[in-house]
């Protein structure tokens, strides 16, 4: 308290440290109110474009895999899991299939959505409920194995929690399955 | 301070905002403390109820701002209890 740097310091870090004790505070409460989970009804209406592809690399290498976009319509009801820690959900579709002959698994994002608050004020909605209809997805899934035919693969519905203050954890709202064409189209 | 040297505007300056006397130093070493938590716990009340954490950041780090610029700098108000300084032996001889 001596020299004027002193008392700068004292009161800075003084600040810092209440705000780290306030931010621990957020955390905690949000944890005792409201963490739910959120309702959500994946159905898969098409898959288009089911083919065999074919690329050439400049180098000469060729490669070639099944390719098919699928089409969904997903409703989904998020107030569970909205509290005064929440920033924005990160909602996915992930397609798990399994290789019968070589036991390999593999994972692959179709369609992604950024969900922000209700009341922030560039928010996409007012209201807690995501309804899509007819929604192509983004990004095709891909099989290097060319085992999509008459496959059985799994749709999961996948939720980012990103909160304000504390960790990012993810949650699994719902597993669809859905058997693949017989043949290419 | 020798005789017959003087200091800088700025150094004069720096001196002028660093000198507090001590019963205002115990004095900010206290309400800053006060000052602060008491901001800090009533803006996370009312934060809670408004589902809004940003007030809470924002209104603490204000008071901070306003501690900083009425309580670091000796300002007069600081000055009012000086200490009762004796003359030194070269401005006795004059």
């Amino acid at each position: 308290m001596y020299s004027i740097t002193a008392r700068f310091n004292q009161i800075v870090f003084f600040t810092s440290w209440t705000l780290v004790v306030l931010s621990l505070l957020n955390q905690g409460t949000a944890y005792f109110f409201k963490t739910g989970k959120p309702t959500v009804d994946l159905k898969i209406l098409s898959a288009d474009k089911f083919h065999h592809f074919k690329a050439t690399y400049y180098n000469g290498g060729v490669t070639d895999w099944d390719q098919v976009t699928f089409k969904f319509s997903l409703e989904a009801d998020f107030e569970p899991v909205y509290n005064w820690n929440l920033k924005q959900l990160f909602l996915y579709v992930n397609v798990h299939h399994e290789h019968q002959d070589k036991g390999y698994e593999s994972d692959c994002v179709i369609y992604d959505k950024i969900i922000s608050r209700p009341d922030d004020p560039n928010s996409w909605s007012t209201s807690s409920k995501l309804v899509l209809k007819n929604q192509r997805a983004e990004y095709p899934l891909k099989d290097i194995h060319k085992q999509l035919r008459n496959a059985t693969v799994n749709f999961e519905v996948w939720i980012e929690v990103m909160p304000y203050v504390g960790y990012i954890r993810r949650e699994k709202l719902g597993d669809f399955e859905y058997k693949m064409p017989q043949q290419y189209n | 301070m020798a005789e017959g040297q003087s200091d800088t505007f700025w150094k004069s300056l720096y001196i002028y905002f660093n000198e507090m006397d001590f019963e205002s130093q115990l004095f900010v070493k206290k309400i800053y403390k006060i000052i602060i938590l008491t901001v800090a716990i009533i803006s996370f009340i009312i934060a809670f109820f408004l589902e809004s954490f940003s007030v809470c950041v924002y209104s603490t780090i204000g008071a901070s701002v306003l501690c900083i610029l009425v309580l670091a700098p000796a300002w007069p108000m600081w000055k009012k209890n000086q200490p009762n300084w004796q003359l030194t032996n070269w401005q006795k001889q004059k």
